[in-house]
């Protein structure tokens, strides 16, 4: 297994080089990277940047454990826009080749979100359309796309065995689930999420999650790893049990008021603990 | 093919456990005749287990699934006793875990779900399943034939359609097709 982090945890106001420089002295194999949500990775960015961003990361010693991005939640695959859910399907598509220019095998995707507006069967059904053209498209770049469960957020696919029909009904071996551990708390227990998916998870997104706090007011209800309810010894146990040696990646909110780069040694810390299986 | 003799009790642990086994022997390529399946044992009679017991000495294989999951006390030293004088096991006098895995050995290196676990055994002797660090299942060769105990059901597994527990069920019925590899002992388990 590798442990990687994504580059929306750099301290504010520090360069993508400086953040690099600190996961890599943290221990971390590699970095997450987000499109659309830092300066330096944008829609906007060029080919030629993008190659640039490889080479820093190659130089310090880095590799890219996957392409996520930040736009899903305004330009989704589900919208009933066709110009939105073009976009939407442009910026997979720049992910898929950037994932590509990256030397990297799998992307991150929130496929759907249901919403007073916008029903339920509605966001399915074009979901898996959309999904089954996108899913060619991976298959040309030979780069996974992973549906990253949102459940909560998503209003969508709220059961794993509902989330495995519906990649039964995308049927492509390249389009899977990136599975998030801290994204289960309110509609069951990720270690069986880990195992009803086994072989169609393309990566983990590792966080801990209060599974009794309230979601309404300002509280969040994710924490550091090891803090929160989520059960990590059945958790590492599921990921034994499915034979998952892919990327483990944490995906922290920045909740540190001083010392904002002691989050990513202290998530590496855990990380290597839960690697290790001393839980 | 000859359909393996699948000994169940009249009660839904040991029925359900029964047709997920027969399922799952329905898939397999070839199948011993010489195997019995005696699925969420909670009401084993003396006569029976003799029965067993000398058919695992002329040759056939046995494998004992404990439904003692749910029973009391009493039950579970009654049905232990009986199973410790017929097939020479050796179980620990309490008998309960609370993890929710169990970590094969043989005869492949496995997890898979566990059952409310409620028979552990005592001696590492052919052991060839951990939950939780106990003992579980073990293995044991019993004149030409032996027993194969399961102290955690497998059979709800085969029917969810765990995939672990499914290659652990297959392997089984391989291995007990094949002398030297019901043989083997398994190796040594790192912790």
């Amino acid at each position: 297994m590798k442990k990687a982090i994504g580059d929306n945890i750099f301290p504010p106001n520090t360069t993508f080089e400086q953040g690099l420089t600190l996961l890599k002295q943290g221990g971390y194999d590699g970095v997450e990277l987000w499109l659309g949500e830092r300066p330096w990775f944008q829609m906007k960015t060029s080919d030629g940047e993008v190659r640039e961003l490889a080479r820093k990361i190659r130089d310090v010693g880095l590799q890219v454990s996957d392409i996520a991005n930040a736009l899903d939640w305004e330009e989704n695959i589900c919208a009933r826009d066709p110009a939105v859910r073009e976009a939407a399907m442009r910026h997979i598509r720049r992910q898929l080749e950037t994932a590509q220019m990256f030397s990297c095998d799998a992307i991150l995707v929130v496929a759907g979100v249901v919403k007073e507006d916008l029903p339920y069967n509605e966001v399915y059904n074009r979901c898996r359309d959309v999904l089954q053209k996108l899913g060619e498209d991976a298959a040309r770049a030979r780069v996974k796309i992973g549906i990253e469960n949102c459940c909560a957020e998503q209003k969508f696919l709220l059961s794993p065995r509902e989330f495995s029909t519906f990649l039964d009904e995308v049927n492509s071996e390249w389009v899977g689930i990136h599975l998030d551990v801290g994204n289960i708390h309110e509609t069951g227990f990720a270690e069986q999420w880990i195992e009803i998916h086994g072989p169609r998870i393309t990566r983990m997104h590792m966080k801990d999650v209060h599974k009794h706090r309230g979601r309404c007011g300002e509280e969040s209800v994710y924490t550091n790893i090891f803090l929160g309810d989520n059960n990590w010894r059945a958790i590492r146990q599921a990921m034994t049990k499915v034979n998952y040696d892919g990327w483990v990646i944490a995906e922290m909110e920045a909740r540190y008021k001083y010392a904002a780069d002691q989050q990513i040694f202290d998530t590496a810390a855990a990380l290597d603990r839960l690697m290790a299986g001393r839980l | 093919m000859p359909t393996p003799r699948i000994l169940t009790e009249p009660h839904l642990l040991s029925e359900e456990s029964g047709v997920h086994f027969q399922q799952m022997l329905s898939g397999c390529q070839a199948v011993p005749h010489d195997l019995l399946i005696v699925p969420g044992i909670r009401e084993m009679s003396a006569e029976r287990a003799e029965r067993l017991r000398s058919r695992t000495v002329g040759g056939a294989w046995v494998i004992l699934e404990s439904g003692l999951c749910f029973a009391g006390e009493g039950k579970r030293r009654e049905q232990t006793g009986l199973w410790e004088k017929a097939f020479g096991l050796r179980f620990a006098r309490s008998g309960r875990v609370s993890e929710l895995f169990v970590e094969y050995a043989w005869p492949v290196r496995q997890i898979v779900r566990g059952f409310d676990v409620g028979t552990l055994l005592e001696s590492a002797e052919g052991v060839i399943a951990w939950s939780g660090g106990k003992p579980v299942c073990c293995r044991r060769r019993l004149g030409r034939g032996g027993v194969i105990f399961l102290g955690s059901m497998l059979g709800p597994g085969l029917g969810a359609g765990e995939r672990e527990a499914e290659l652990v069920g297959r392997e089984l019925i391989e291995v007990i097709r094949d002398p030297v590899r019901s043989l083997t002992l398994p190796a040594p388990i790192r912790r």
